[in-house]
């Protein structure tokens, strides 16, 4: 799950400093897109926690990604903006008692029947913002975005450089999700997720309480989830019932199984790659669905570990080693 | 540890049934654990000696009966809460983490018990757990395999880990389901050595095939068929005992 030699260590890092650049040569557009993509890493990281690290695949995972984004438009009714430093904790707040409640009762359940809980809950919050008015119902609503502001300081931008401070701040999220996820699955709470998901009745034998333990992830992975959400309203400044709805969440799943399920950086690359790959599927055919599909598929097949499978050449990586789940951490 | 005679009991049961439908696994069984002693329940295949394992150690709820664990009835607190009442329990069927290192498994099994520990802290930083786990590996002889990934581990090995999963948590009542079932004749050795330095701090229920090595360790038995008690006393009173040798122990008394 965890970063182990040098070689994958300097990778990352070069990853994330490439990410940096990235404005500095892209135009609007592709910062936009890049936003974009950096926001659907951070949902996809979300939920490896639950997916990859405890072993809990969620359809419903969604639900707390646009809570979030809606709680944004919740809190400017007025049209006057608010500060980053107000809108993201109560939105991820709002996304975590939301996960509270939808874990506290699915995962009483396990295997296929918390897949089909969790959509059905996932569909309940899709239908409150479709078929009532609280959020602007099936169109949608524009919101104020959040302004990076603090007291009486506030963060001056034009209109072109908003959506790379934007970037930036969606980029400074994601790496310090990534970071918070490595410390997590690296302390004695981390180990016990290892262990449910290696095997859970063992762990219930052990003296676990394993439904105490995969709610905690569940809760975490949420609010980790809103934080993608909050982001994206500061990106879109829009909310509608798609963003809560379960296409998201399929699509989750597919960015992490196109990355790797046995990787934090998996859903982040598989997450990269998805965007770029919608892009220019949508430049090249109009069947941009087919496109994707026909792409994620080749590579779950040809590469079982996905994207983050793919290997440096030896001289490169001095010692390499075989990646995914069955790669034992260096425990102890 | 208690003198002769005066044993207390930890561990018993009263009347304890488990059905699964039509089917009686365990029926009306009564049984008492006592500190310093080692009890072995024995019986042919199906008799329902893992069901009662399970009923004591908490995975199936009982259909009748009590469980009075040191005066109190436990029979409806969840297996996980057992652990730290200081019920631990081997699997007939071993049921390790076979992707995870050997020394890791155990020390899952010791963080389980660990109290105030901060669950945030680098796992790799608690030495004290890492410690107990390395013990507990000592005792049943797998340090030098403490690296390796538990499921490249031989059976006989794995049998071993089992038992140091077990042992890591520190009970005070072993419940250990056919322990020498896939261990070589050495390791089988070894364990015997094992239940008796630990049957001075533990009460143990050790179910097991083999009659030599029953005999040799058992302080006390109880022979069960087709879920119900067929005779309970001490080895050389089960030896004699006809009914016993008619129904399973064949020619070996
Ligand atoms: N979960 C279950 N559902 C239905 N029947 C079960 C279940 N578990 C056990 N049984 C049945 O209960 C009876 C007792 O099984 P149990 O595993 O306790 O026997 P055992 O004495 O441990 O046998 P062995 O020596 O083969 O391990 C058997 O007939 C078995 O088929
Ligand atoms: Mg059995």
């Amino acid at each position: 799950m965890l970063p182990q030699s040098l070689g994958s260590k300097i990778a990352l890092a070069a990853g994330a400093l490439l990410l940096a650049l990235l404005p500095l040569f892209a135009s609007p557009y592709y910062v936009e897109l890049g936003s974009y993509a950096l926001i659907a890493a951070m949902l996809a990281l979300s939920l490896q926690l639950l997916v990859g690290a405890t072993g809990i695949v969620s359809l419903g995972h969604a639900a707390f990604y646009g809570l979030a984004a809606y709680t944004v438009y919740f809190l400017t009714p007025d049209g006057a903006p608010r500060s980053i430093f107000v809108t993201l904790p109560l939105a991820v707040l709002a996304s975590g008692l939301l996960a509270l409640l939808v874990g506290a009762l699915s995962l009483r359940t396990r295997g296929f029947f918390l897949l089909m809980v969790t959509l059905a809950f996932g569909q309940m919050v899709f239908f409150v913002f479709h078929d009532t008015k609280i959020g602007g119902g099936t169109d949608g609503a524009f919101l104020t975005r959040p302004i990076i502001a603090l007291f009486d300081w506030q963060l001056p931008l034009t209109r072109r450089q908003r959506p790379i401070a934007v970037y930036y701040v969606a980029l400074v999220l994601l790496v310090a999700m990534y970071l918070f996820l490595v410390m997590l699955l690296r302390s004695l709470f981390g180990r016990v997720l290892e262990g449910i998901r290696v095997n859970e009745h063992r762990m219930a034998a052990l003296g676990y309480s394993t439904y105490r333990y995969k709610l905690a992830a569940f809760v975490v992975a949420g609010m980790l989830a809103g934080v993608a959400g909050h982001m994206w309203a500061m990106h879109r400044g829009f909310v509608n019932p798609e963003l809560v709805g379960w296409h998201r969440s399929a699509e989750a799943l597919l960015m992490i199984l196109l990355g790797g399920l046995g990787t934090l950086h998996g859903p982040i690359l598989g997450a990269l790659a998805f965007t770029g790959l919608g892009e220019i599927a949508q430049l090249l055919t109009e069947r941009k669905l087919l496109v994707e599909g026909a792409v994620v598929l080749f590579v779950v097949l040809a590469l079982p570990q996905g994207l983050s499978g793919l290997r440096l050449p030896r001289i490169l990586t001095r010692k390499a080693e075989p990646a995914g789940r069955l790669e034992p951490e260096p425990h102890g | 540890m208690a003198d002769a005679g005066t044993a207390s009991a930890i561990l018993a049961t009263e009347g304890l049934t488990r059905r699964f439908g039509g089917l009686v696994a365990v029926r009306d069984v009564s049984l008492t654990l006592n500190r310093g002693e080692l009890h072995a329940v024995i019986g042919p295949n199906g008799a329902g000696k893992t069901t009662l394992v399970g009923l004591l150690a908490g995975e199936l709820r009982p259909s009748a009966g009590r469980i009075v664990l040191d005066g109190a009835d436990i029979g409806g607190v969840p297996a996980w809460k057992r652990t730290h009442l200081g019920i631990g329990r081997s699997f007939q069927r071993t049921n390790i983490f076979p992707t995870l290192p050997a020394l890791e498994n155990v020390r899952l099994a010791a963080q389980a018990v660990a109290r105030g520990a901060n669950l945030l802290r680098p796992a790799a930083s608690d030495t004290k757990l890492v410690e107990t786990a390395q013990a507990a590996l000592a005792r049943v002889g797998l340090s030098g395999v403490a690296a390796r990934v538990a499921g490249t581990l031989s059976n006989g090995e794995q049998r071993q880990l089992e038992i140091a999963m077990t042992l890591a948590a520190h009970p005070k009542v072993l419940l250990l389901d056919e322990p020498l079932a896939g261990m070589g004749p050495e390791e089988g050795q070894r364990l015997t050595g094992l239940l008796k330095d630990l049957v001075r701090e533990h009460a143990i229920l050790l179910i097991e095939h083999d009659m030599d090595f029953v005999f040799a360790v058992a302080d006390r038995m109880t022979v069960m068929a087709e879920g119900t008690v067929l005779a309970q006393g001490r080895p050389d009173d089960i030896r004699a005992n006809r009914e016993v040798q008619d129904a399973y122990l064949g020619g070996h008394a």
